[in-house]
């Protein structure tokens, strides 16, 4: 488990950014039985939700080349080597993804929190509505 | 004589002349009913085949019902449209698009079998459907409503009880009316089901829909756009016919059969059965309900619900994609899941309204945002929109942008008449070629079942008119991908599958389970296309003109029975025994595949009087010229496939791509098996006449499109 | 759900033709009731009743199908004695209503009845039930119902009334049918929000005691709310 004290202000922001479309990683949902949705992401907190485990469908990503995206891309080496471990212990690629969700719910918590520790570094609440 | 399982009459409507006209259904039983009978029916009625453009007026539109639909036939309560489409590309082929809910059904009850719009009426026109009685009615004060508006206020018009405790309410507009047996219109307690378009229809663009009730849609041939040139804005049937059935009590036990033998008992069900007409009702949205407070809610006649209507008041009866169109941008914004959800539900909501197809979501809306990052669009960009892209991923943008498309606006002044299309008009043909833009078969988006994974699927979409989303064999991948996400074992081993499978894939392919054989070895093969025969003929029987649901048939295996054997096929609740009982036909399962074959082939005729020729069937280049990447969309996607040493197993088919040479010859396979000619894909006399067709071959023999005969 | 009068001055009541029958020592040719002195019609009750799940129904109307098919060989809305009414666009629970018969204690419809076509059937556990044969097509039993809608229907064809009968006289249903028997609606309903009870429930002027909660465990796994 992270450490948020560990997490520094540059990596709370970049792992709350967005990268650049070019390097966007590509995950799908898959709902059985009505198919496969296509999409990217580009920020963790983005990744945050298509982890997330639902009742009824499954996110479709390639586990290592995630790894790989946020060490190089998003730039968390930390939260890649989490990601590379928990999906390595796991039994199975559900297993993974939900060990892979954990890690990085609270990879982004602690971004949050860093942020919000440093009021200067808030950016204006955007709205979804 | 009783026409068993038929209204009896077809219903034309002349909206030029705002005439209605009937027509015997008897004289077109042997099309069966559904596309069957729109295909007959449009090669009769529609005067210039040639027409490429949907908006021709010469253009006919047939809604059609099928003998099943009402009738407790099990998940067949579907209905078909056919017609010269708006959502092709180059040229928009005759085509269809299917829509479940109760309208199938009440065009019976009021009389009708099938509804043949022709010409163009002069100014908006809705149009009320009593027991046979037909009324042209001025839209004026209908059209630019949305689709809800549009069906409440029609109901009001009619004068049915806005309340569902109402009651009955009478058909007679006179007390005299209801005293004479020979006019007595009866009472009914249902609301007439009414089909209508939006803004998206009303402004002719390429994604305009059908929709019935709140979230029934016939969306990717764009018939919305068709009706929208035709200045019909609505249809609504209600009626107190009854249908006549051949055979109630072999049709009321059959259903019992499905229930008690082919679904988990619903008291102790097995939830992760392998089975599509034996699972319990499962809402099929691709985000999570938003409360539990909710019921399913099914199509007329269905065994198992698979949309919902909430407490919540939004979302209503939507499911599937359009439930997710919007999900990938929604996930940038949102702050929690409950947010997400309503995002989406709400984004639907909006599309449903104005009658918008969401289709154009599942890749366009990732190839506009690389288009915006790019720098290529935007304000003041090469490609000027106003939309707030700031704001992408709002609700607000959402309903930005479907406003945009369904009325012309901003880039859907461009978007309108097509996304290929727009592509070509915006210099972006690039796109097609490395797959930023995924539109793979017709300018239609990329299902998400790749052809280079699932052959069938492609091959089916572009040897025919459109992306098919029949999920016949589909099942397969989603059962064993499931399956190995959660390193389950197999309910059912590759062998054993292929085989149940293969043995009700009468006639082509009965027992040849190497039909199945999805690996990089077969994938070309003539045991490919014999598999693409059966589902091509197949569906156009069964699924489109029988009007059996997509997600319920066929089931061929099934975990609710000992020997793991389904109910397609089968003679206690095959697809045919319930066709039998309702029409007192003694159609065997292969007689239905025959049937299939003759509606294809007089589909094929109008392509090929329409223009097409081989040349034309291909994939876009990024299906060629790029591999589909492991994780573009799950890490993995199972097919069973044979092992060097014959031995079967399932696996993986990601990382491959399509050989442009090798399909050429599959293609050259194919219309040998057809009896087309090879060199043009046209249908040969032969052929047709083998058929029954000799009028179909003598039209394209002066049209001068009639297929050469093969020599050897 | 306001109940309606029953009592119609210018028609011939059941009421009126039964004491008019009982003068003449014909009631028990007549019907099963029994007129009290204190002017009360007393019926026996029947041995089996319909309750229904609106809040679990998926409104496929496929117990309406089966209705008409079992009873009469063809598919009818109009005539199915269980009827499915739907707003696509209400909200749940509100946006659907089952209106079965309700096979009532006292049984308005068989005490109006001028003939005795609309009767209580002994033989089939006191079924309320429409005899075609002896039908007139006043519809009185349909104006005598006080629930809304009204739980008989007008064959317009045949020009009589009919009612919900448990399935007791379905000629095309290959099984036996009534109290002892099966009802194909609640057979056919594909998540058992249709339930026969030999219970009857409480006689009110509301559907209430119709109205019973069928959704368990399996419901709400589903992922729909069991309460």
């Amino acid at each position: 488990m992270s450490d948020p004290k560990a997490m520094g202000l540059e990596t709370a922001r970049r792992l709350l950014a967005l990268v650049p479309h070019d390097r966007r990683f590509p995950v799908g949902q898959f709902r059985p039985p009505s198919g496969v949705i296509p999409g990217f992401v580009r920020s963790f907190a983005e990744l945050e939700f298509v982890l997330m485990p639902q009742q009824r469908s499954l996110p479709g990503l390639h586990m290592e080349r995630l790894a790989d995206w946020i060490e190089n891309d998003v730039g968390d080496p930390v939260g890649a080597g989490e990601v590379r471990d928990a999906a390595a212990a796991a039994g199975s690629y559900v297993e993974a993804c939900m060990a892979t969700y954990e890690r990085v719910r609270d990879r982004v918590a602690s971004a949050r929190r860093v942020i919000e520790s440093e009021p200067e570094a808030r950016g204006p609440e955007r709205s979804a509505r | 004589m009783t026409l068993y399982g038929y209204a009896g009459k077809i219903l034309r409507l002349d909206l030029s002349a705002q005439r209605a006209i009937e027509v015997d259904t008897a004289d077109y039983r042997s099309w069966g009913g559904g596309h069957g009978l729109g295909s007959a029916l449009f090669w009769d009625f529609c005067r210039n085949k040639t027409i490429t453009d949907g908006r021709d007026p010469a253009n006919v539109v047939v809604v059609t019902s099928s003998p099943l639909n009402g009738t407790l036939a099990p998940s067949a309560g579907r209905c078909e449209v056919v017609g010269v489409g708006l959502n092709t590309y180059p040229v928009h082929w005759y085509t269809r698009s299917n829509i479940g809910g109760r309208f199938g059904t009440m065009i019976r009850h009021a009389g009708y079998d099938a509804i043949v719009i022709e010409g163009k009426a002069p100014r908006p026109v809705w149009v009320d459907v009593r027991n046979r009685k037909v009324v042209f009615h001025d839209a004026a004060d209908l059209w630019g409503t949305d689709t809800r508006t549009a069906q409440e206020r029609i109901w009001q018009k009619i004068g049915v009880p806005r309340d569902v405790r109402t009651g009955w309410w009478n058909l007679n507009e006179t007390a005299e009316e209801a005293l004479d047996p020979a006019t007595d219109q009866g009472r009914t307690t249902q609301r007439p089901a009414i089909m209508t378009i939006g803004p998206a229809g009303e402004n002719q663009t390429c994604g305009g829909c059908l929709v019935h009730d709140a979230g029934n849609v016939a969306a990717v041939a764009g018939f919305g756009g068709v009706w929208g040139s035709k200045n019909l804005k609505a249809i609504s049937v209600i009626g107190t016919g009854e249908i006549p059935v051949a055979d109630a009590t072999a049709l009321l036990r059959a259903r019992a059969i499905v229930k008690e033998k082919y679904t988990s008992n619903i008291e102790q069900p097995d939830f992760e059965a392998w089975s599509k007409i034996g699972k319990q009702p499962r809402l099929m949205a691709m985000v999570s309900p938003p409360t539990d407070q909710y019921r399913p809610q099914a199509c007329q006649g269905c065994v198992s619900g698979c949309r919902a209507r909430y407490s919540v008041g939004y979302g209503h009866e939507t499911k599937c994609q359009v439930t997710s169109w919007y999900f990938a941008p929604s996930r940038r914004v949102a702050r929690s899941a409950e947010e997400l959800v309503e995002i989406n539900l709400r984004a639907a909501d909006a599309a449903q309204r104005s009658g918008l197809n969401t289709y154009f979501a599942l890749t366009g809306l990732h190839w506009l945002e690389h288009l915006v990052e790019e720098g290529l669009l935007g304000p003041g960009k090469t490609i000027h929109s106003d939309l707030p892209w700031e704001k992408y991923g709002t609700l607000e943008f959402a309903e930005k942008l479907v406003h945009a498309l369904s009325c012309r606006e901003d880039i859907g002044a461009d978007l309108a008449d097509g996304w290929v299309q727009a592509a070509h008009k915006w210099g972006r043909e690039e796109d097609l070629r490395t797959g930023d833009m995924a539109f793979s078969y017709w300018g239609q988006p990329e299902h998400g079942y790749d052809p280079r994974a699932e052959v069938e699927w492609g091959y089916g979409s572009i040897l025919g008119d459109r992306d098919i989303c029949e999920h016949c064999f589909n099942i397969i991948f989603t059962n064993i991908t499931a399956a190995f996400a959660f390193a389950k074992p197999m309910r059912i081993g590759a062998e054993e599958l292929v085989s149940i499978i293969s043995e009700k894939l009468s006639p082509y392919a009965k027992n040849r389970p190497e039909v199945l054989d999805y690996s990089d070895e077969n994938m070309y093969s003539e045991n490919v296309a014999q598999l693409v025969r059966w589902h091509r003929h197949y569906t156009r029987f069964y699924k489109e003109s029988a009007l059996y649901c997509d997600l319920r048939w066929p089931d061929f295996y099934n975990t609710n029975t000992p020997d793991n054997r389904g109910a397609t096929a089968s003679e206690d609740a095959g697809e045919h025994v319930f066709w039998n009982a309702v029409t007192g036909d003694k159609l065997s399962f292969e007689d239905g595949i025959e049937l299939g074959r003759r509606i294809w082939n007089l589909d094929n005729a109008i392509w090929t009087l329409q223009g097409r020729h081989r040349d034309m069937v291909k994939f876009a280049p990024f299906i060629y010229e790029t591999k589909y990447e492991k994780g573009e969309l799950f890490p993995f996607f199972m097919w069973p496939c044979r092992d060097a040493d014959g031995t079967w197993v399932y696996r993986d088919l990601m990382g491959r791509s399509m050989d442009r040479q090798k399909f050429e010859d599959f293609k050259t396979s194919f219309y040998r098996l057809e009896g087309w000619d090879v060199a043009s894909g046209w249908p040969t006399r032969a052929t047709l006449e083998g058929l029954d067709l000799p009028e179909v071959a003598a039209t394209l023999d002066a049209a001068g499109r009639l297929g050469k005969e093969s020599s050897s | 759900m306001a109940p309606r009068n029953t009592d119609d001055p210018n028609g011939i009541s059941r009421r009126r033709f039964v004491a008019s029958m009982a003068a003449t020592g014909c009631v028990a040719a007549a019907s099963s009731g029994v007129l009290l002195a204190d002017g009360r019609f007393v019926i026996p009750n029947a041995e089996g009743f319909l309750v229904v799940d609106t809040k679990k129904c998926q409104g496929c109307g496929s117990c309406m199908m089966a209705c008409s098919l079992a009873h009469s060989g063809s598919a009818s809305y109009t005539e199915s004695r269980i009827q499915i009414m739907q707003d696509s666009f209400g909200n749940w629970p509100d946006d659907l209503f089952i209106a079965q018969c309700r096979q009532c204690q006292n049984a308005p419809c068989v005490e109006v009845c001028p003939t005795g076509a609309n009767h209580v059937d002994e033989a089939n556990g006191n079924v309320r039930r429409v005899d075609p044969e002896m039908c007139i097509g006043c519809r009185m039993c349909i104006q005598a119902c006080p629930f809304t809608p009204a739980r008989l229907q007008w064959d317009k064809d045949r020009r009589k009334s009919q009612k919900c009968d448990l399935c007791v006289d379905t000629p095309f249903l290959d099984e036996k049918g009534g109290p002892d028997g099966i009802q194909a609606c609640v057979r056919v309903c594909p998540v058992k929000a249709i339930a026969f009870t030999r219970e009857m429930p409480s006689q009110t002027l509301t559907d209430a005691a119709y109205q019973v909660n069928l959704r368990d465990w399996v419901w709400k796994r589903l992922g729909m709310t069991a309460e």
